[in-house]
Order: structure tokens, then C-alpha cells, then sequence
């Protein structure tokens, strides 16, 4: 399961840096995350963002070699604009990487990135390795910023906001409170 | 993708009450078709607030003279206080079993039931609102939120995830018919939660959002799970009948397998 996040992440952040992958400075936490993408740099972010003990870092460090040399050149990249905005959404599959340690085959991982405007809105493993039926589940992802734009075409016109809990002065400035101004 | 039910009944103004109680603001927001609700619910709201100020004067941990201050600092016997009180406490108790002991009813040393505190009175006053005859509305607790029905028949209620690390944007919606969401995390109060273990402030997710039936545990259970950082995934993965949405403190995040069900986390 581990070894499955590592290489995720690994796959990633090569497909970002074979794309040329322009980092987003606005998004500093997603944009360290996923630009510092040198094979070696790479293992170092998975193991951090995946790994919980040394038995991870240690699995991470073993697979992210084999992930990495195999990585990913993009084989298809779909340019969809839409006709309604200036919004640009591509969606780049990387090719299929098998994972191995040790000369045991784990299976194979593939992954596709949207990126709209250039910024990636979503990281999807479309192939998992078999073996490893809860990769799905753990796998992390980069958390898109769910714009009103994007909200209005989904026809999601919020009704209240869950976040941390606000202080009553902080109120005033919150998503909800905006919200409960409207209703009434 | 679209919900493709009509709603059956053209729902009136929604009566939306907003409360500053318990360290935090309380949004209620009440649906009804009929617009002879309109006092009755009114009335009831008025109830529900009066409830939660009660509520505060009980539990709260900031009033020298509430019962569990006095009860904290041995003044007042658990059979002395409100039967509330030792209702919250076991639900602590309970709460702190199912999550290994990551959540607690201490903060430095002190009895603080807090954490399961607003939770449980948000449920409550949804309860009071269902009691009153109210099948639609949504309870805000600071950002905790407890749903009776959706925003009319058939209709689930949005529900905005905040995004901890870019105030003002969402980083997920919930669809949710009678339900719960609850959010923990640093975005407001900072590094608050303590892992019980190391006591150290938690700091490897910078929020988590669990989805379920019921408040009083999505809560905890929020709670609970920051305090886990990297565990948290596996063990909310195993919770039964509730799914979460974690964002890390790098910005990456993970969810559970089921919460494609009940959220939607792309913007594509």
C-alpha cells in the first residue's frame, strides 16, 4: 500500500516534469509538493507525504527507482477547451510503469493528470497494481481549489460551509457567513 | 451527474437564524413549503437557542462557575450537575475507546469534554427542530453541520468543504441528505489538537472532514483523526457507516474509498 502511494507519487511528479510543468507559486504547499520533482527529490516528497514509519521510507526508497527510470512519457494529451470560457482543461495519461523490488513484480500503475489553465486540478491512478486492492483508497492526491466558476457549472450552489471550527470573530469574514447573509 | 429529481413542493424563504454561542457562531437554517411554518418555526428556533446558551453555561470550560469548571476542580459531584453532564462523558468515554485513545476528555490535565460538547449540542438542537416538525433544515455549529432532510424533498443539501490552506475556497462538496459533516483541522484555531500519545501539537494534516449520520461522532471522529496524522487514513478507512476527506499539511490529500459517494473532490 505504501510502496503503491510512493510510486503514485513518483509517477506524478515525473509526468509534471517531463510536461514542463510550470509551478503555480500561488499554491505554495501543492506546488512544493509536486515542482521539486527530481528523481532524488521525488522519493524524499513521497516518503514524507506517504510514509508513516521507517518501514515506508525504506519500501519507498526501493521502489521509487524502478518507478522513476520507467517513467512515464506522456502518450496522449487531449486538449478540451471549452468554447463558454477561457478555461483550458488537458488531460495528459502517462504510460504504463510496472513496479518491481527485488526482481517480484508488483503490477502496474498509470496515471492521468487534468490540468486546467495549466495548474493540475486532479491526479487519477487509472491502473492500480492487483495485488494491492486498498492502493485506491489511500492514494493521495493534489486537492483541487473548487472555484465558483467551476461551482456554478456544476450546478452547486452551496448551502453552508464545513471547516474548522471559527472563532466568533472570524465569523464575519467566513463562506458562511456570506451565505447566511444571502438567505435571509 | 445532475440530481434529476424535482423538487415536489415549491419550498418558501428559508427562516435562517444566526446565533454567536459556545466560542463560535450557530447558523440555522429552516425549509418548509408551507408558509403557516413560518411561526412555528420561529418559535422553535427560539427554543433551540435558548437550549444552546443553556448548554454553554453548563459545559463551558472558559466560565469559572460552570459545572464542569467546578466539577473539573472537584467542587460539585458528577450526580450534582446535570444528567447532561454525565451523558457527555460517557459519550467521551466511548468515543475515546473506538478511536485507540486518540481522542480525549482532557486538555492539559483538565476535564474538557469539548470536543464532543458542540457536536452533541448541534445534534440535539436538530433533534429539538425534527421534534417541532421541521423535516428540513441544517444546523451550522462554526462550521459542523447536522441536516434534517435536504434543501427541500429529494434535494440534498451542498455542503461547501472548506480549503485549509486558501481561505475563502472550497476544496470539496457534500451532498447530504439527513446527515452530518464535521471539519477539523489548523485553518482557524492553529495547531490545537494534541496527539495524546506524544503530547505534541498534530500537524501532518492540515484538515480532515468526516461525513456520517450522526454529529456527535463525525465530530470526534474529525478530531480524532488529526490527532492520528498518518494513521488516520487506515483507521477512518475501517469506521463503518462514515467516510472522510483529508487534506495534508503539503497540500496533498486522500479520502476514503466510499466518499466518491457522498462528496465529489475534482474540479473536472
Amino acid at each position: 500500500m505504501r510502496r503503491f502511494v510512493a510510486v503514485f507519487i513518483a509517477t506524478v511528479a515525473g509526468l509534471v516534469v517531463l510536461l514542463s510543468f510550470k509551478t503555480t507559486p500561488t499554491k505554495a504547499p501543492r506546488a512544493a509538493a509536486l515542482s521539486t520533482a527530481t528523481p532524488g527529490a521525488t522519493s524524499a516528497t513521497s516518503s514524507s507525504a506517504a510514509g508513516s514509519s521507517s518501514a515506508a521510507s525504506s519500501a519507498t526508497s526501493a521502489t521509487s527507482s524502478s518507478a522513476t527510470s520507467s517513467t512515464a512519457a506522456p502518450t496522449s494529451a487531449a486538449a478540451t477547451a471549452s468554447s463558454a470560457s477561457s478555461t483550458t482543461t488537458k488531460t495528459v495519461t502517462g504510460t504504463t510503469v510496472n513496479v518491481s523490488e527485488g526482481g517480484r513484480s508488483f503490477g502496474v500503475v498509470q496515471v492521468r493528470l487534468t490540468l486546467t489553465n495549466g495548474k493540475i486540478t486532479a491526479a487519477t491512478a487509472i491502473q492500480f497494481p492487483e495485488d494491492d486492492s486498498h492502493s485506491a483508497q489511500i492514494s493521495q492526491f493534489s486537492i483541487p481549489t473548487l472555484s465558483q466558476e467551476v461551482l456554478s457549472k456544476q450546478s452547486a450552489s452551496i448551502d453552508a460551509v464545513s471547516g474548522a471550527t471559527y472563532t466568533s470573530e472570524a465569523y464575519a469574514q467566513s463562506v458562511q457567513a456570506a451565505l447566511d447573509a444571502a438567505k435571509a | 451527474m445532475s440530481t434529476a429529481v424535482i423538487p415536489t413542493a415549491v419550498m418558501s424563504t428559508p427562516l435562517v437564524h444566526v446565533e454567536h454561542v459556545m466560542g463560535t457562531v450557530v447558523s440555522i437554517d429552516v425549509r418548509f413549503a408551507d408558509e403557516s411554518q413560518r411561526l412555528p418555526m420561529r418559535a422553535a428556533i427560539a427554543d433551540v437557542v435558548a437550549w444552546l446558551h443553556r448548554v454553554d453555561d453548563v459545559f463551558s470550560t472558559y466560565r469559572h462557575e460552570s459545572q464542569v469548571s467546578r466539577l473539573g476542580r472537584g467542587e460539585l459531584r458528577l450526580a450534582d450537575c446535570d444528567s447532561d453532564v454525565a451523558e457527555v462523558l460517557e459519550l467521551c468515554a466511548q468515543i475515546g475507546h473506538e478511536t485507540d485513545g486518540y481522542f480525549s476528555s482532557t486538555y492539559g490535565g483538565r476535564l474538557d469534554p469539548t470536543g464532543v460538547v458542540k457536536g452533541w449540542a448541534i445534534q440535539q438542537a436538530s433533534e429539538l427542530l425534527r421534534s417541532a416538525g421541521s423535516a428540513h433544515h441544517l444546523v451550522n455549529g462554526g462550521g459542523d453541520i447536522q441536516a434534517a432532510g435536504g434543501s427541500a424533498p429529494g434535494v440534498p443539501w451542498q455542503i461547501g468543504i472548506a480549503h485549509p490552506l486558501d481561505r475563502g475556497a472550497l476544496a470539496s462538496v457534500v451532498q447530504l441528505t439527513d446527515g452530518a459533516v464535521a471539519t477539523s483541522g489548523i485553518a482557524e484555531r492553529g495547531a490545537h489538537v494534541i496527539d495524546p500519545f506524544t503530547g505534541q501539537p498534530a500537524v501532518t494534516l492540515a484538515s480532515v472532514t468526516v461525513v456520517g449520520s450522526d454529529l456527535i461522532r463525525t465530530d470526534a471522529y474529525a478530531t480524532a483523526a488529526i490527532a492520528m496524522g498518518d494513521r488516520a487514513g487506515r483507521w477512518l478507512e475501517r469506521c463503518a457507516g462514515y467516510e472522510a476527506f483529508a487534506v495534508g499539511a503539503d497540500g496533498l490529500g486522500w479520502s476514503t474509498s466510499g466518499y466518491g459517494r457522498v462528496g465529489s473532490v475534482s474540479a473536472t
